[in-house]
């Protein structure tokens, strides 16, 4: 149980940077998700987190000891495989006694440990069973009670449940929160899949091209992303990012005046340093709903497509040269090549710069 | 059905036979077609088997003058047979083949597993070491043979290199000695063969899933523990093949011998193949030399039925 402290950690193969000055403060206790798209430096993260993989420049501390030159073997980091990498040649036993053995802890103590790890994670009925034969579900409470049995100061998981079916993973994502939560252990959890750090984490960090784009709770995140890239990497559907005109009092799509949408004045005050007019105007899809088409403050699309998931439905439109989405429920559902009229709900819009994609703080968020 | 049938099968006369007529003529034709290739192998595998049968019955030599078929003239039952029972050079051939097996082999994978574990955890220039230790394994054996009978010699390298560090010239006649003749053979047969251990002991190492030694690393794992405790268990089959391999080929060992020592001095390094190469070529009593392939044929097969069998059974277990 410890804090972790990444400080301007970089780390280069060659002439590619891997993770670019990644800062990055994980509380004691805390799961903090690492998310990101394959590629994205989040798994060299974690390797250097673990030891596994030398940092070309910056320090990792764990409670504020500096760790960066302390190896992978003396660094006491617990790792979970995507694939367990369970010693399937050992017992389930063998298996849960490998870390206080390699340790030389006594016979006694060693099965003693075993024991209460094997009653915690429910696996005393299957101790001697070999490990070969273990069910998924198992097999994850195994590699979790194997590095947690030597107590490690962090625990490292490396997208656990991708090998998993939808169905399942959710079953064991809760079981992994519930571990979590049981053991006080601070996690860090590397996945691509947005829905299972949302649903898994205190914290997420979003990776895009080796450099940590936002690292916050997921609700600010869904809500204030930093940047285009987290806005249309968070949720599903994506966010909907629209190229836009700054006018007076609103903005304007595509270049249609009569798609002029007014803006409150304090999404407004988010323009205020712009030097050009041109803006990227985001919005969620569910944050559209339908009306008549060319009534006040709305704007009109064409329908394209219409997809019914479970109780939604998700809308394909076009708008001028853009294309978007919108999510409606059950209740509303317009039909391919109508017209209608869009309110886009402009408390949860955004605005972002089209140069630096950055997203634009309104005045009273920002803090100078 | 019928109208789909195969051109062949209407030349067959079958094409207005139903649907089951028509596969068993099939089937029939495949049998048929088959056969010579099997007639064939039964021919090649049994025909031998059975002459030499035959032949290990009698106390027929070429020297007779007679066709080996005419080998009933001198029947015998199992004199041969007996006869293996108190001949003591076969026995001394046989004794010095499995001290030689025992020796070589064991030292063969102490060395390609060390080699095998020190690539695995990589050395400096891996390319050109791979090749360099391959090397041997190239070598045809008799010529092997003959490289090590010249670097054995009274005044070949090894003494000359020796001598470096005696007062005086080093001058031991390696292989005129009984003793000495032995180690020289032994150290010809590890220079050639560790190689092979080593590349069999290599690729199973590779096959060691990656994560699982990663795992334990951070465990805390170090090297050593890491081969014993992950590494060796995981590659059990593959030792099992590689100590298999080499002790039947060991118990074989022949063109090396041949080169060297042709078996001498004396008897010192008579293996059990140069004693049968001797009977056969130089004593032509061939109707022994067949009792004696056939006595090793059932006593290897048995032995092997017995370790497949409890292979098989533990891996039920």
């Amino acid at each position: 149980m410890s804090s972790v402290r990444l400080e301007a950690t970089t780390k280069q193969f060659g002439d590619f940077k891997a993770v670019q000055s990644m800062d990055l403060s994980i509380e004691n206790g805390e799961f903090v998700a690492i998310l990101g798209p394959s590629g994205c430096g989040k798994s060299t993260t974690m390797n250097m987190i673990a030891g596994i993989e030398d940092v070309t420049s910056g320090t990792i501390r764990f409670d504020g000891r500096d760790v960066t030159s302390v190896p992978v073997q003396k660094r006491g980091v617990g790792f979970v495989f995507q694939n367990y990498a369970i010693f399937t040649h050992m017992s389930v036993r063998d298996n849960l006694a490998f870390g206080l053995e390699i340790q030389g802890a006594p016979k006694a103590e060693v099965d003693k440990r075993v024991d209460e790890m094997a009653q915690f994670m429910a696996l005393s009925h299957r101790l001697d069973a070999k490990s070969s034969a273990l069910s998924v579900n198992e097999l994850q409470k195994l590699a979790i009670g194997r590095s947690a049995i030597v107590e490690p100061s962090i625990f490292l998981l490396d997208e656990p449940l991708s090998n998993l079916d939808a169905a399942f993973r959710e079953k064991m994502r809760a079981e992994l929160r519930g571990l979590q939560r049981a053991l006080k252990q601070t996690m860090v959890y590397v996945t691509h899949d947005q829905i299972e750090a949302m649903g898994l984490a205190d914290r997420i960090a979003v990776m895009n091209h080796a450099v940590l784009q936002q690292f916050d709770t997921p609700d600010v995140i869904y809500a204030e992303p930093a940047n285009v890239f987290v806005a249309r990497f968070i949720g599903a559907p994506s966010m909907n990012i629209l190229h836009a005109r700054i006018g007076e009092g609103g903005v304007t799509l595509g270049g249609r005046d009569a798609d002029f949408i007014p803006l409150s004045d304090h999404l407004m005050s988010a323009a205020r340093d712009l030097r050009s007019p041109d803006v990227l105007f985001g919005f969620r899809p569910e944050n559209l709903a339908l009306t008549e088409p060319e009534s006040p403050g709305s704007f009109t699309a064409e329908v394209v497509l219409v997809e019914t998931v479970g109780r939604r439905n998700i809308v394909h439109l076009v708008s001028g040269m853009s294309n978007f989405l919108a999510v409606f429920g059950r209740g509303a559902a317009p039909r391919a090549g109508e017209a209608i009229g869009l309110l886009v709900d402009t408390d949860r819009a955004h605005l972002f710069d089209p140069e630096t994609e950055e997203r634009l703080m309104p005045m009273e968020m920002s803090h100078g | 059905m019928t109208d789909t049938a195969l051109p062949s099968e209407k030349h067959s006369g079958a094409a207005n036979a139903p649907a089951d007529g028509l596969a068993e003529s099939r089937q029939s034709l495949a049998k048929r077609l088959i056969l010579p290739t099997q007639i064939l192998l039964v021919f090649i595998v049994a025909f031998p088997l059975i002459m030499q049968i035959y032949i290990s019955l009698t106390w027929w030599t070429p020297l007779d003058g007679e066709p080996w078929y005419r080998a009933y003239q001198s029947w015998n039952w199992f004199d041969n047979y007996v006869e293996i029972f108190g001949d003591p050079g076969l026995h001394g051939a046989i004794w010095r083949t499995l001290l030689f097996v025992i020796i070589a082999v064991p030292i063969e994978f102490g060395l390609g597993l060390l080699l095998a574990a020190l690539f695995y955890e990589g050395v400096a220039a891996r390319p050109i070491f791979y090749s360099l230790i391959l090397m041997p394994m190239m070598i045809v054996p008799a010529v092997a043979g003959y490289i090590f009978f010249l670097i054995f010699q009274q005044t070949g390298p090894l003494n000359a290199f020796l001598g470096l560090f005696w007062e005086g010239a080093y001058d031991v006649n390696w292989l005129n000695d009984v003793n000495r003749a032995f180690f020289a053979v032994v150290v010809a047969d590890v220079w050639q063969w560790t190689p092979l251990m080593f590349l069999i002991l290599f690729a199973g190492l590779m096959s060691v899933p990656q994560d699982q030694m990663r795992a334990a690393t951070i465990l805390g794992a170090n090297w050593r523990q890491r081969f014993w405790r992950i590494a060796l268990p995981r590659i059990k089959a593959v030792i099992f093949i590689a100590l298999g391999l080499r002790v039947i080929e060991c118990f074989k060992i022949f063109d090396m011998l041949f080169v060297m020592t042709g078996g001498g001095p004396g008897v010192a390094t008579e293996s059990l193949s140069l004693y049968l190469y001797k009977q056969t070529f130089q004593s032509l009593e061939w109707s022994y030399v067949a009792a004696i392939g056939i006595t090793v044929l059932v006593v290897l097969s048995v032995i092997t039925a017995v370790i497949l069998a409890r292979t098989n059974k533990k891996e039920d277990a």
